[in-house]
């Protein structure tokens, strides 16, 4: 059995997809403040909440975040309040498609999608080689 | 051997078609009137540059998508921020289909669509444009052509089959939208003016049967007319070609459509029966097989409208273990005798609802008396229908739980028959109500591991037989 976790690198993508999106929504609260000041209140929802998804739960989605990968299937063990455990059978996962994006491209880092008959998995980012090696798995080249 | 394609250029129109009636063409109008007036808002400078950048960004994004075949695996890479990359076992594959429209035959492209059982229903793996050689050589690579028996269909037949397959619901689907659209497009109210043709002659009927009747009934028939011309267009020059392990069916007047897939693909076989293919003593049978029949508008339906005999032939030519359970000492387990009257329980309760329901508007609005009237007989005639089906699968239902498992039942107001191989059923469901303990019997539903969810239910079956066979499949004590 082969167990990742998500590394910092993960952590700090997130982070800074995070603070774009802050940042984006604020602009747009802060361009109405001129129509209504509560608008401020909007604004500083968006701060705090960037603030608690930043630096308390995802860290925290990061630490209990782990994928193994067995001769019989992958399991994903993940959540924050609510743990969950998926566990997708090597047989029935019929391919893997793996998504980048710019920003996670720069970090070296892949999600994965693995796909059933009428079943998905995703998982957030993670190193390519741990990509690389699920793949090989669902091949049965491993 | 590795081989890679790019999509084809049109392909760029798959990203701009969903803006295409919101946004492409009101910009492109407004761009037009300027040209005309000389007359440029601000709005349209803006509308312009978007729509620079919407084109921009399909073109970029046309350019991304690569496809690349090897020996075994087949690995399709698309993308612009948000890249993927797919790598598929070409044995995974499920079905493989190539069009040819009118607009790919002049651009000399066609359209692919790849399918697995993986996915969600209605919706296709992969699908893309590629240079009609290079599609054709994907499509005889995944599934290699081989010496097969062909079967086509003669007119009459194609008309038959059409006319048996073609429903009201289908009308109205590809309808609407085309009247509302080509209206828009005009600059003309179609759909104004055939609402009033509709009610003028509508009216002129008026004295012997309410106006409203009427206008339903001629609604009906005009989208049934339009269902039956489009299907009729869709399944022209239907044929289908059987081979030792791959089948490919080849249809389509206008856009030619070619589909393969594997035998060994085919997670189960559906015959179904409509009441005009029950008075005609013919069948419909449908394949499920993972994306089959995904396309809008389209059905995994093989063959809309074939006589016994052939429907046999087809089964046998799927499913060589179809034999064992129409053969002579398999044991079919049937609805108990004494449970004829828990058939009309269900639909009872409906009716009566209905009927309650339409009582209700009576006294709250009155003056749709006559309406009401019509729709409560309509509604007993559909109850009775029902109810003759429900007759139908007290006295013919029965569950086979073999190598193959076979439930003839009712869907929807079809009698149906579903053959499923043991390894492709996902989940047997037995369910017992308190009335099913005193007459020791059961209701078994069996679900299909594919991605239409295809599920089959025999109602009132003998629980002990259904106990035995669950032991003797799966060692399971029920």
């Amino acid at each position: 059995m082969t167990a990742y976790k998500l590394t910092k690198k993960c952590v700090v993508l997130w982070q800074i997809r995070i603070l774009l999106l802050a940042l984006f929504l604020c602009g747009i609260a802060v361009w109405f403040f001129h129509i209504s000041y509560a608008f401020i209140f909007t604004a500083v929802s968006v701060i705090s909440l960037a603030f608690v998804f930043g630096f308390w739960y995802f860290p925290q989605y990061a630490k209990n975040f782990s994928l193994e990968i067995t001769d019989t299937a992958v399991t994903v063990k993940s959540g924050v309040i609510i743990k969950t455990v998926k566990i997708m059978p090597l047989l029935r996962t019929i391919y893997v498609t793996r998504y980048s994006t710019l920003l996670s491209s720069a970090f070296k880092l892949n999600s994965l999608c693995l796909r059933a008959a009428r079943g998905i998995l995703i998982t957030p980012e993670i190193d390519i080689d741990a990509c690389l090696k699920v793949e090989r798995a669902v091949k049965g080249e491993d | 051997m590795k081989t890679e394609f790019s999509a084809s250029k049109i392909m760029m129109f798959k990203y701009i078609k969903p803006l295409l009636f919101i946004f492409i063409l009101p910009t492109l109008k407004g761009v037009i009137n300027y040209l005309k007036d000389s007359n440029l808002s601000g709005i349209i400078t803006l509308e312009t540059l978007l729509l620079i950048a919407v084109i921009a960004f399909a073109i970029i994004k046309c350019k991304s998508f690569k496809i690349s075949v090897s020996d075994n695996y087949l690995t399709v890479s698309e993308g612009v921020f948000l890249k993927s990359k797919s790598e598929i076992e070409i044995c995974d594959i499920s079905c493989i289909t190539v069009s040819v429209s009118p607009i790919d035959f002049v651009f000399r492209s066609a359209y692919i669509r790849i399918n697995t059982e993986a996915g969600s229903n209605k919706k296709c793996d992969f699908e893309f444009r590629l240079k009609r050689e290079n599609a054709f050589w994907l499509y005889n690579t995944v599934y290699k052509t081989e010496s097969s028996l062909t079967v086509k269909y003669s007119f009459l037949r194609l008309l038959l089959s059409v006319a048996a397959y073609t429903s009201v619901v289908t009308g109205v689907i590809i309808g609407v939208p085309f009247i509302n659209n080509a209206g828009k497009l005009l600059g003309y109210g179609i759909k104004d003016y055939l609402i009033n043709e509709l009610n003028a002659v509508s009216n002129k009927f008026g004295r012997y049967v309410p106006p409203v009747v009427n206008a339903i009934t001629l609604s009906f028939i005009f989208f049934y007319l339009i269902a039956f011309i489009y299907s009729l267009v869709k399944y022209g020059g239907f044929r289908f070609n059987v081979g030792k392990n791959n089948v490919e069916i080849s249809r389509g007047v206008i856009t030619k459509i070619h589909t393969r897939f594997n035998k060994r693909a085919v997670n189960c076989l559906l015959t179904e029966q409509s009441f005009m293919l029950r008075l005609l003593k013919l069948y419909s049978i449908r394949l499920s097989i993972g994306g089959f029949g995904v396309g809008k508008g389209e059905t995994s339906v093989m063959d809309p409208c074939c006589s016994r005999h052939n429907a046999h032939i087809f089964l046998n030519g799927f499913f060589p273990a179809v034999k064992e359970v129409n053969g002579n000492g398999v044991r079919r387990i049937c609805p108990h005798e004494k449970t004829l009257f828990r058939f009309f329980i269900g639909p009872s309760w409906w009716y009566l609802g209905v009927l309650a329901l339409l009582y209700a508007v009576t006294v709250f609005f009155p003056f749709v008396n006559e309406f009401i009237i019509f729709v409560a007989a309509f509604c007993t005639a559909v109850f009775i229908y029902y109810l003759t089906l429900r007759v139908f699968c007290f006295k013919n239902g029965y569950a086979v739980l073999n190598n193959v498992f076979c439930i003839r039942t009712i869907k929807g107001f079809k009698t149906a028959v579903l053959y499923c191989p043991k390894e492709k059923v996902g989940i047997v469901k037995i369910v017992r109500w308190p009335l099913d303990f005193k007459h020791k019997t059961c209701s078994v539903s069996v679900s299909v591991l594919n991605e239409h969810g295809d599920k089959a239910q025999a109602l009132f079956v003998d629980f002990g037989q259904v106990k035995e066979k669950i032991y003797e499949l799966y060692k399971v004590n029920v």
